[in-house]
């Protein structure tokens, strides 16, 4: 199975595409304005403010339906596991590594956001596929094996 | 000044959240399209904006906050899970989304005080 299906853009209207921009600009514009006037911890959680999400959600939920957008929410959790990871190489490393902190903090997010995603669902595709093995094998092929 | 930086990190961060919706919705394990949804664009293109303008000084510092900001993400995550899949089953998913941004507001700004201590 393919992993990507670069027909389905053709199917995005121009007026999706402004609605993602629309809900991703004012949290930029948020976080610099927080950063400002209430310091840079305050605009760095407002980085971490979930903006995508409900963006790609209104797109899973019209083009896949509701079953896409819950899995589209169970993947988040690991996407939410590798920004965690990205943020605290960010403010381990920022002071050593200067601007080059940013790119060992999306090293950190491959790693730990599509490393956990690829563990875990490695381990349940394996765990199926040694399910269907046994179902179809039966017991006298199971005793030989 | 002020309004062209902030004038560039709105448009930087808007395309970027376009740009990693439509990534998701290219994906066909709708799972894995879920992980890029919490890919930290909108961060990495504040972050880089901030080198280029201010330095790295202000990385660890945002780096913290981040690390708050992404920890209450994934309150949210759970939030909206539990409310879509548990305890209100027929709830769309984007009213869902836009409740847990309640969960995110209250765990970000509790851990803000917390190392803010």
């Amino acid at each position: 199975m393919s992993l990507l299906d670069p027909g389905k853009i053709r199917k995005v209207a121009w007026w999706e595409y402004a609605e993602r921009f629309v809900l991703g600009a004012p949290i930029s514009a948020v976080a610099a304005i927080g950063g400002h006037t209430l310091g840079d911890k305050v605009a760095g959680a407002l980085l971490a403010f979930p903006a995508v999400l409900p963006a790609s959600l209104t797109l899973a939920m019209k083009k896949d339906g509701r079953a896409a957008a819950v899995e589209h929410e169970r993947g988040a959790v690991f996407g939410g596991g590798g920004k965690l990871a990205f943020a605290l190489v960010i403010a381990l490393t920022g002071k050593p590594l200067g601007g080059w902190a940013i790119a060992a903090g999306i090293v950190a997010w491959v790693v730990v956001g599509l490393g956990s995603f690829l563990i875990v669902h490695g381990r349940r595709n394996a765990a199926t596929a040694s399910l269907e093995t046994t179902r179809t094998a039966g017991p006298h092929e199971q005793t030989i094996a | 000044m002020y309004w062209t930086t902030l004038l560039i990190r709105c448009l930087a961060g808007g395309l970027l959240v376009a740009a990693m919706s439509l990534l998701a919705e290219m994906i066909v394990p709708k799972r894995l399209a879920g992980v890029f949804a919490g890919m930290p664009s909108v961060a990495i293109a504040s972050l880089l904006l901030t080198v280029i303008k201010r330095g790295p000084g202000p990385l660890p510092t945002l780096g913290v906050g981040m690390t708050v900001g992404a920890l209450a993400f994934i309150a949210y995550v759970f939030t909206i899970l539990a409310l879509t899949t548990r305890f209100h089953p027929r709830l769309h998913p984007l009213p869902g989304s836009f409740l847990g941004w309640m969960a995110w507001f209250v765990v970000a700004g509790a851990g803000i005080l917390v190392v803010s201590l």
